[in-house]
């Protein structure tokens, strides 16, 4: 049949065409929302970002603007489900069509979360979570920094805390706001300031607390900011987060060296409780006795090992001057502190008990033994005797008689 | 850090004292160098005793930094809640 040519025949340029189509979609599709998921993700160098929407049986291009892409609060990946709303169009150059997206959202996840989420994986990677770069505290702080508010309960806990259990903890509190819009931003700059002071020698400390009382999840958000999390990873001493109660977890409390499920447990696991430091230096005293006194034993009995052989009573003279010197020492102590520590009175009663049973022979019978050359000197150290040489080794009863095998 | 310098730090204390404790278990010094360093032991608790004493609890404001890098600190007296 040949081509009847029809008067009312319109013949249109594709570029009117295209824009005629594109008038009709943008009109009839001004704003529509569509749920789909992610694939051939791409961000351009422009900002803009383009991807293709798809679901089993469709699939639609998708184009989000480097404007509407600014208040996208999370990373889009393909393989993710989003929701997107935006408008029909039609690219003219390509005549793709394609939907200009002005909102997405993560399907499922809130994307605050989402965003929360995905700032934590990213300082994983980073290393910002690492044990081993976790830095140990302090046994018995004498300079703390304290980055909170100055009102409210949580100074207030910290600053009892430290007065019952170590009150030789100087305190310096770096007050800022810890909620509400750029408070991530000021206690980032907060902890900057003690790191620097801290790095530079001006004022130095053995840790920063950080944190704040508790409150609802918007509340604790600034501690969830990738500048707080920064600053505490980059500060040259040592950080202990302590935000809201014990479920709440932040980014901070991840990053921190160490992480207080409260601001009074911040100072609970930082101090030490003085009357046990008190204690423990009682202790060390109680030892040091023993060890000295465990000394001279060795040494008298060594004398008098020598002694039974009609040789030389001189060393036992001196031997005596020696314990003498010992109790004088020991007296001086125990009057230097005597005011202050009841309970070393117990220990070093405890002690002179102990002391009785030390005899020469008690030594023996817990076990430690005596081995000389047959010359009968005193062997401590191995490279004194050779292979194949005979020591005699005394144990709590008898003696032993041996060969060196090796030394 | 605040330590004046008379003031042994703790840690540094008790890492000495450890250190003398081997040394006398460990019976290979003399005895005269057994009973100075008992003698060493005994100065230090002393000084660690001494430093438990000072229990004025010291709080400061630190208002910021001045040009030259120096601390700015103010006394600071908690508020009630």
């Amino acid at each position: 049949m040949p081509p009847t040519a029809t008067p009312e025949r319109e013949v249109l340029s594709v570029n009117t065409l295209v824009n005629r189509a594109r008038g009709h979609l943008e009109t009839n599709f001004q704003t529509v929302w569509v749920e789909g998921e992610i694939t051939g993700f791409k961000k351009h160098s422009s900002g803009h970002w383009y991807f293709t929407l798809k679901d089993e049986r469709a699939q639609i291009r998708a184009m989000c603007s480097s404007g509407a892409n600014r208040r996208v609060r999370f990373d889009p990946a393909d393989g993710m489900q989003v929701i997107a709303r935006g408008r029909l169009t039609i690219f003219p150059a390509q005549g793709s069509f394609q939907i200009d997206v002005e909102q997405l959202e993560p399907k499922g996840l809130g994307s605050e979360e989402l965003a929360l989420r995905q700032l934590k994986e990213k300082l994983r990677k980073q290393g910002y979570f690492a044990p081993q770069r976790k830095r140990p505290l302090q046994r018995w702080p004498r300079r703390a920094a304290i980055v909170t508010s100055a009102k409210g309960a949580a100074i207030h806990d910290m600053l009892r805390q430290f007065a019952i259990r170590w009150p030789f903890c100087e305190v310096v509190l770096r007050p800022c706001r810890v909620q509400g819009e750029g408070s991530g931003d000021e206690i980032a700059g907060c902890i900057r300031m003690v790191s620097e002071l801290h790095r530079t020698k001006k004022l130095q400390f053995h840790a920063v607390i950080v944190g704040r009382g508790g409150g609802s999840a918007e509340d604790l958000k600034a501690f969830n900011e990738e500048a707080v999390a920064d600053a505490i990873f980059h500060c040259s001493c040592p950080v202990i987060s302590a935000v809201g109660h014990e479920a709440d977890w932040t980014i901070a409390d991840e990053v921190a060296d160490a992480r207080a499920s409260t601001p009074t447990n911040a100072v609970t696991l930082f101090t030490p409780l003085h009357t046990d430091v008190r204690r423990n230096l009682s202790e060390y005293h109680a030892r040091l006795r023993e060890n000295m006194y465990r000394r001279l034993q060795f040494a008298r009995q060594e004398v008098e090992h020598r002694a039974m052989r009609p040789v030389l009573k001189q060393p036992l003279r001196r031997l005596r001057e020696f314990e003498q010197r010992l109790d004088d020492i020991a007296d001086r102590l125990e009057r230097a502190v005597a005011n202050r520590l009841r309970k070393s009175d117990e220990s070093v009663a405890a002690l002179a008990a102990r002391l009785e049973s030390l005899s020469p022979l008690n030594i023996l019978s817990r076990g430690y033994s005596l081995t000389r050359t047959p010359g009968g000197t005193l062997l401590r150290d191995a490279a004194a005797v050779r292979p194949g040489e005979v020591i005699v080794t005394r144990l709590a009863n008898g003696e032993l008689t041996s060969r060196v095998e090796a030394t | 850090m605040s330590a004046k310098p008379t003031e042994i730090r703790f840690e540094d204390a008790l890492r000495e004292l450890d250190q003398i404790l081997r040394d006398l278990e460990e019976g290979a010094v003399s005895l005269e160098d057994s009973l100075s360093r008992y003698e060493r032991g005994v100065n230090l608790l002393k000084q660690c005793h001494g430093q438990l004493q000072n229990a004025e609890h010291r709080v400061k404001m630190l208002a910021g930094t001045k040009d030259d890098g120096a601390p700015d600190l103010h006394p600071f007296s908690p508020q009630a809640k």
